[in-house]
């Protein structure tokens, strides 16, 4: 089974920057990058191609990331194992995170270094 | 509450003053008035008794001239009788000696007639005539002892001759009276007698008639008990105080008068006073006509042989009969009567105090009820109630008051209506002058937050594509300028200016990730998390935070002085080791070389301190008290090579949280000696949370 990590954000700088950083895991690892602009097309590939790992921005419009976790565990797909990207300081939104399902969070800005470590560590990648 | 008005202080005070005058007042006028009646009264009654002694004495006088005024009018009559007798006899003579005249007797036959008939002749007390002759011889008599005898010779028991001198004085004066001893008509008894003599000088005879003096002294006596019976009749009809008495004895100890009657009559010179065995009788001699009287202990007639009664009596002396007139009274029977009107001055002095007193109440209640009624009614004013009105009416100084007070309630009370419609405006303003405040807060937090969000987006694509271009650079691109010299300079270049903006952008984040804290803070809107650890825990935490920092600077050291033992804290632990990994990182930033102290200590009995000293440029002194304040930053910090960089909100945010757990956190500095950053803190209490 393929690895598979899904990159869901409204900001095409930041989609850009997350394939751009965990480009190397695709070249190296052969990790499929999967790519929505929102909520909602974030769940529609989580359903369908059940990643093991998701980056997901919490401030998104209609359906923001609390709302992906909330979904995600309705749908029990409890293997899938999402890491908001919440803004730092944000207690409230960080526990409210947690409560909703999120496996982590990390905070923006973040370090693409320590970024790429986290998957390679939730993945089981060397 | 409602306080009675025998509570009232004001009632109670003027009550009690009005009280204590009355009853002054009241007990003195009754003791001036019992002193001085008590005194009067005393020798009213004392004068009194002497008084009735003094009328009894007079009584008793006059008994007495009564006695020989009646004595004397007796003797009067007695001898007008004699006279009347003699003229009688000699009227008789005179009658035979006219039938001589007249042819009728013979003068012989006369004289035997008129001698024999008044031989027959009686009077008074079988009382009789004689006619006796110039020799004296009897030629007249009814007895017959003596009748036609010489009576020259005859003498009475004492020797005094007896017919002679009345023959001799009957020739001299005509007539007279003789007094001599000698037996009545068939008795032997020798009795005093008073004979009536005249002279019948043509006859050369001398008349006479006589009576015996007893008899009338017989009459006297009669009289006499009869008087002294009346006096005593009248002397027990006299009373002294209840009991008291007069009585009367004479200079023989006889009682002569005495009320009680186992006394009257009796000899009572044996009595004698039982306190100092003196015959009593002979104690009363003594004070005779003495005002003051004799004071002496005795009984009483309802308790018999008890001497324990104060008595006093009087005593005057009547020569005449050896009399003593004596009046006697029971001390304590005088003074009943200063008692009764001592009882009632009592009875009316506490009269005059219960009248006074219920007008003192009258007059004082009065007087306090409207104030008491006022100073309730302030009360409620006080107490906000403004409907009060007073409605006393009294054409006084209260009833100013009352008016007055009302007055003023009522301008109160406009007052504060007045005060209270503004004060509503000015409450509706700031209140929705504080609702457009909070929604600007709102605004203000809410713009803060999606500003740093905002922020935080273009930030984190630029962090990240740096980091990005930097791998990629060094990867893809640094290896072909190894052997070119021109190629090798520019990669420095741009590795020192990836450096740069990199270096810029952590100051932009952390100054957003400031900004966003500090504006939690300062709006209550932060999420604490307590818990209850060792002090020790925050400190070792705090100093890992800076070991990047310390590294960096290998002139810097840090010394750590600590008891093994730190109590326990209890707050949100990661805030508070951020605040001292603040401390510490400018001890840092601000010290090129030297040591940075860290010190703990306890202060009993649970305060923790944690003290900071670098050995930098220190804090000029003017900028101490802004040290805390947000944005600032020490300006001095030019003459450091590596100028500081920081936020401007780090010390403001430790401020925050050390505030927030009621600590406090100070700096000491002198400029160019370092600085000492100070924290006390509370430690935990086992009993002090849960």
């Amino acid at each position: 089974m393929s690895l598979k990590i899904a990159i869901i954000d409204d900001e095409i700088h930041i989609r850009s920057l997350l394939e751009q950083t965990l480009e190397d895991l695709e070249t190296d690892f052969d990790v499929e990058l999967l790519v929505a602009v929102n909520g909602r097309e974030g769940l529609e590939i989580i359903q369908r191609e059940k990643p093991q790992l998701v980056f997901c921005d919490v401030m998104m419009p209609e359906m923001n990331g609390y709302d992906v976790c909330r979904a995600v565990k309705v749908h029990g797909l409890a293997d899938v194992k999402i890491i908001l990207l919440t803004a730092k300081g944000q207690e409230v939104d960080r526990q409210q995170g947690i409560d909703a399902g999120a496996f982590d969070y990390i905070t923006k800005p973040f370090d693409p270094d320590e970024l790429v470590l986290r998957a390679k560590e939730i993945l089981g990648l060397n | 509450m409602r306080v009675p008005l025998m509570w009232s202080k004001l009632f109670f005070r003027a009550f009690s003053v009005i009280l204590a005058v009355v009853v002054v007042f009241s007990v003195s006028i009754y003791l001036i008035t019992t002193g001085i009646i008590d005194d009067t009264v005393d020798q009213i009654e004392e004068t009194s008794g002497w008084t009735i002694l003094d009328n009894v004495y007079e009584l008793v006088s006059q008994t007495a001239s009564e006695l020989e005024a009646i004595e004397r009018t007796a003797l009067e009559e007695k001898k007008r009788n004699l006279k009347t007798a003699v003229d009688l006899g000699e009227a008789f003579v005179k009658l035979k000696l006219q039938d001589v005249k007249e042819g009728r007797l013979t003068p012989a036959q006369a004289r035997g007639q008129f001698l024999s008939g008044l031989r027959q002749f009686r009077f008074g007390n079988n009382d009789y005539v004689w006619i006796s002759d110039y020799q004296s011889r009897l030629i007249s008599h009814p007895s017959d002892e003596l009748h036609d005898k010489d009576a020259s010779q005859l003498a009475d028991v004492h020797g005094n001759p007896i017919v002679t001198p009345m023959v001799e004085g009957a020739q001299a004066y005509g007539d007279g009276y003789y007094v001599y001893w000698w037996k009545s008509l068939g008795q032997t008894e020798i009795r005093e007698k008073l004979t009536y003599y005249k002279n019948m000088a043509d006859l050369k005879m001398v008349i006479g008639a006589g009576f015996f003096l007893d008899d009338l002294k017989k009459v006297m006596e009669t009289r006499k008990t009869e008087a002294l019976r009346r006096l005593r009749d009248q002397l027990s009809n006299i009373k002294l105080a209840n009991t008291g008495y007069l009585y009367i004895f004479d200079g023989q100890n006889r009682m002569v008068i005495h009320p009680n009657p186992n006394v009257d009559g009796t000899d009572a010179g044996g009595l004698l006073e039982p306190v100092t065995n003196i015959p009593i009788l002979k104690q009363l001699k003594s004070v005779a006509d003495n005002k003051v009287g004799l004071r002496y202990k005795w009984d009483k007639p309802n308790d018999p042989g008890n001497y324990v009664y104060d008595k006093i009596s009087w005593v005057r002396y009547f020569p005449k009969y050896d009399w003593y007139v004596a009046s006697s009274v029971y001390t304590d029977e005088l003074r009943s009567g200063s008692k009764a009107i001592g009882q009632r001055v009592m009875e009316i002095s506490v009269l005059f105090l219960l009248i006074s007193s219920l007008l003192g109440y009258l007059f004082v209640s009065s007087l306090t009820k409207p104030i008491i009624h006022l100073s309730k009614m302030a009360k409620q004013v006080r107490d906000g109630d403004l409907s009060v009105s007073s409605d006393i009416r009294q054409a006084d100084e209260i009833g100013d008051l009352a008016l007055a007070f009302n007055d003023m309630v009522d301008r109160l009370r406009e007052d504060i209506e007045h005060l209270d419609s503004r004060v509503m405006a000015r409450t509706i303003e700031l209140r929705e002058a504080n609702e457009k405040l909070k929604e600007i807060d709102k605004m203000k937090s809410d713009f803060m937050t999606s500003v740093s969000h905002e922020f935080r987006t273009p930030l984190t694509s630029i962090r990240g594509f740096l980091a990005i271009i930097r791998r990629e650079f060094d990867k893809h691109f640094a290896p072909f300028a190894k052997d070119d010299a021109t190629l090798l300079r520019k990669r420095k270049h741009i590795d020192e200016d990836i450096d740069i903006i990199e270096r810029e952008s952590v100051r932009l984040t952390d100054l957003i990730n400031d900004v966003l804290d500090y504006t939690d803070l300062i709006s209550g809107s932060s999420v604490w998390r307590e818990t209850v650890f060792n002090a020790r825990e925050m400190i070792e935490e705090a100093i890992e935070g800076i070991r990047g920092d310390l590294g960096a600077k290998p002139g810097v050291e840090l010394v750590l002085v600590c008891p093994t033992e730190l109590p326990l804290l209890y707050c949100d632990k990661s805030r508070m080791t951020l605040v001292l990994q603040n401390i510490l990182e400018n001890a840092v930033k601000f010290t090129e070389d030297g040591a940075i102290t860290l010190k703990a200590w306890v202060e009993l009995p649970s305060k923790l301190f944690v003290s900071v000293q670098d050995s930098g440029l220190g804090i000029p002194p003017d900028q101490l008290k802004w040290i805390f304040s947000h944005f600032h930053q020490v300006l001095n910090a030019d003459a450091l090579v590596d100028k500081p960089r920081g936020t401007g909100l780090g010390l403001a945010i430790c401020k925050q949280i050390v505030d927030h757990y009621g600590g406090v956190i100070s700096v000491n500095s002198v400029l160019g000696q370092g600085a000492t950053f100070t924290i006390s803190l509370e430690s935990y209490q086992n009993d002090t949370v849960e």
